[in-house]
């Protein structure tokens, strides 16, 4: 009897059997090969999420940094109303609207206090003194910053602030701890020679904002815009807040040229030091300082001292005021000393613009002094030579018969009145009228993970 | 014996042998194939780089750009050499700053000279440390300087160069061309560069832009009243572009490995 094997249907079932076998291993081949490839797959995808989550995290450091900035421009912002919020809860605030979905950032340390920024005037304490940039400094430093700065500051000691970031990076929780240390800087707003400055609340400007002559660096024009720092807080990219820092050098000469600003030099230089040019009785008597109808010359080298009524007061600041028009105030120097006394002088013409303003004429200064007009037509004869400052508001004019020599001029980028070329300033500026300069107060901050 | 109905084990193994072995030539055969015209590697100057898209140089770029990403956050300042500026003219100084040429971390002792606003006037300050830049670079190659704090003052963080290069592989009568990428990142306190770099078929990322763009927010001739903005660059990706996958809707493919870097952060 034949076998199984000889009868034609096994044989096709075992050749059927073997061909099942085949396919099986071959299955499981491209079974493997294509769980490699998954398996290749996967590890890439979890790579790509976790560096994507790795870059969120990295974003947030500097965002936390910028809460900081802005929150100390809030509390220490010279000039500014205090602050109701604390330093904490305006930083919590802050904290809460960079916060995405999923993660929170909480407050660990904040300073105490912060260190207080004295600036002229001030009826209790002297200035802080401006050094050079100490080397500590350097570290909080960007390039805008390093231009801003300057070669004086008064660099304040370092607030640090500690962060802590919960945060679900591919289904698992982590916490990650940051630092930001702050320092606040004052620098003095005779940093530049010449200061074409822009105003936060004005619009306009003159091609001499982007003369050659004007050494203030660009971009204070975008600050035209009254909503422009409350549009930087609002954004998160790194373009807007590019001009940060010189926005606040914006808001400094804003705060020069308020009323608040009037009122603490009034108030510093007292009653025997408030001179009405256009009242001969009822105002102060300024030592060196004659009238003669609508003319008035002030001898600069005899200036100090004050009288009104019996109070008699000597000072370094002083306020010359008109409320008409037609008044000319002269100022002189017959002592020609140098290395005097500095002294502070505002100068005031009418508060309505349209009606005219105080005629201020220059002559050569040699005692220092820096000079805040408010409304001003500032005239100067040939070589006239100013040891100082001179400021003048987006309402004054300037005309010399030759280029005025000076420490430093500021006037707005938007006047057409006021002509860089006028002004020759490779003057004096002696560190003494320096520290009576108003200033502004930039803070600089760095991050770090911790 | 067997029962006649079927294989007996010993058939079963000479089977199951003699088909894996079979199968596996035939796979192997069919992987070599695909390799051999789709090569997973080629060899330049003397070195093996895979081509892309690769996963070999995938983890490696991952961590070189870790590396970045936490230079960049601690930035002081963020200087880009090379690369396109769009927005001023072609013949203007500042445009003609090549990638510099230096392959090896730069040691700046003295900041007291500053920190310019501009690359260019970056590199005039600090030239004698920083070297010589490019002759003849490729519009994709670009330089990145990194200033950070350092323990007393600044310190530069990080140096990184990006570079393309195109090449030809020659196999028989056959050439096939080629443009290599190669990323390196020096830091302090290593001896050896972090590095990843692949080849990818010529033209294969034309869509793609690799590169660095410059914005100005002021130019002029004279370097004092020079301000660059932020600079976009764009790393090569040894992986997948993100964005197109052909759909209509979809982006246009772009690297993950993109920052907007600002020079004044």
């Amino acid at each position: 009897m034949m076998g199984d094997r000889h009868n034609p249907r096994m044989r096709r079932r075992g050749q059927g059997g073997y061909l099942v076998v085949l396919f099986v291993i071959i299955v499981a081949f491209v079974g493997v090969l294509a769980s490699m490839q998954v398996l290749v797959l996967t590890s890439v995808a979890t790579t790509s999420r976790a560096y994507d989550s790795f870059r969120q995290g990295s974003i947030e450091l500097p965002r936390i940094q910028r809460a900081v900035t802005e929150s100390l421009f809030d509390q220490c912002q010279i000039g500014a109303p205090a602050a109701t919020a604390t330093l904490a809860d305006a930083l919590s605030a802050r904290l809460l609207e960079l916060a995405p979905a999923g993660s929170s950032i909480s407050v660990v340390t904040v300073p105490d206090s912060l260190p207080a920024a004295i600036t002229f005037p001030s009826s209790t304490a002297s200035p802080d003194s401006f050094a050079a940039v100490p080397l500590d400094l350097q570290p909080y430093l960007t390039p805008e910053l390093y231009t801003l700065l300057g070669p004086q500051v008064v660099a304040y000691p370092e607030c640090r602030f500690a962060f802590t970031s919960a945060r679900t990076v591919l289904g698992t929780a982590y916490t990650f701890p940051s630092e930001v240390r702050a320092r606040l800087i004052a620098v003095p707003l005779t940093r530049f020679p010449i200061a074409a400055y822009e105003l936060p609340v004005d619009i306009g400007t003159t091609p001499t904002a982007a003369s050659p002559a004007s050494a203030m660096p660009a971009g204070l024009v975008p600050t035209r815009d009254a909503a422009f720092v409350a549009d930087l807080q609002g954004q998160s990219g790194v373009l807007p807040y590019h001009y940060r820092q010189r926005s606040v050098t914006a808001a400094a000469y804003q705060y020069v040229f308020s009323q608040a600003y009037i009122d603490r030099v009034a108030e510093y230089a007292g009653i025997a030091h408030f001179c009405d040019l256009a009242a001969t009785t009822g105002t102060a008597t300024l030592a060196g300082l004659t009238k003669a109808g609508t003319i008035a010359t002030w001898d600069l080298g005899h200036a100090g001292s004050g009288t009104y009524g019996t109070i008699t007061t000597a000072s370094d600041a002083a306020v010359v005021f008109t409320e008409s028009a037609g008044y000319d105030l002269r100022l002189v120097d017959s002592v020609g000393d140098s290395t005097g006394s500095p002294l502070f002088l505002l100068v005031l013409g009418p508060a309505n613009a349209s009606v005219g303003a105080l005629a201020l004429d220059l002559s050569s200064l040699a005692r220092p002094v820096v000079i805040v007009g408010y409304n001003v037509r500032v005239t100067a004869g040939t070589a006239v030579a100013v040891n100082g400052a001179l400021f003048l508001d987006p309402a004054s004019t300037l005309a010399a018969s030759t280029p005025v020599t000076l420490g430093h001029l500021s006037y707005w980028a938007g006047a057409t009145a006021v002509d860089a070329a006028d002004v020759n300033a490779t003057g004096v500026m002696t560190a003494a009228a320096q520290a009576l300069a108003p200033r502004v107060l930039y803070v600089a901050t760095r991050a770090a993970r911790l | 014996m067997h029962s006649g109905r079927g294989f007996v084990l010993i058939e079963v193994l000479i089977v199951l042998l003699i088909s894996s072995v079979v199968v596996a030539a035939i796979l192997g055969g069919l992987v070599a194939l695909v390799r051999g015209l789709q090569p997973q590697d080629i060899v330049v100057n003397g070195e093996a780089l895979p081509v892309a898209p690769t996963f070999g140089a995938f983890p490696s770029a991952v961590r070189l750009h870790e590396a970045f990403s936490n230079h960049v956050s601690a930035a002081r300042a963020t200087y880009v050499f090379g690369g396109r500026h769009l927005s001023i003219p072609a013949n203007a100084p500042a445009a003609q700053l090549a990638p510099l040429k230096i392959q090896a971390l730069p040691q700046i002792a003295d900041f007291t000279a500053g920190l310019p606003m501009d690359a260019k006037s970056f590199y005039d300050t600090y030239a004698d440390v920083l070297g010589d830049t490019e002759a003849a670079p490729n519009a994709d190659d670009f330089s990145i300087i990194v200033i950070e704090p350092g323990d007393t003052g600044l310190t530069v963080g990080c140096l990184v160069q990006v570079r393309r290069t195109d090449v030809g592989i020659s196999d028989g009568n056959a050439r096939t061309d080629y443009t290599t990428r190669e990323v390196k990142l020096w830091e302090p306190g290593t001896a050896e560069p972090l590095r990843y770099a692949y080849a990818e078929r010529h033209g294969q990322t034309d869509p793609v832009f690799i590169g660095a763009v410059h914005t100005w927010m002021r130019f002029q001739l004279s370097p004092a009243q020079r301000e660059e903005g932020p600079a976009c660059v764009v790393f090569p990706d040894p992986w997948v572009y993100s964005g197109s996958r052909g759909q209509a809707d979809d982006l246009p493919a772009f690297s993950r490995f993109s920052y907007f870097l600002a020079v004044s952060p």
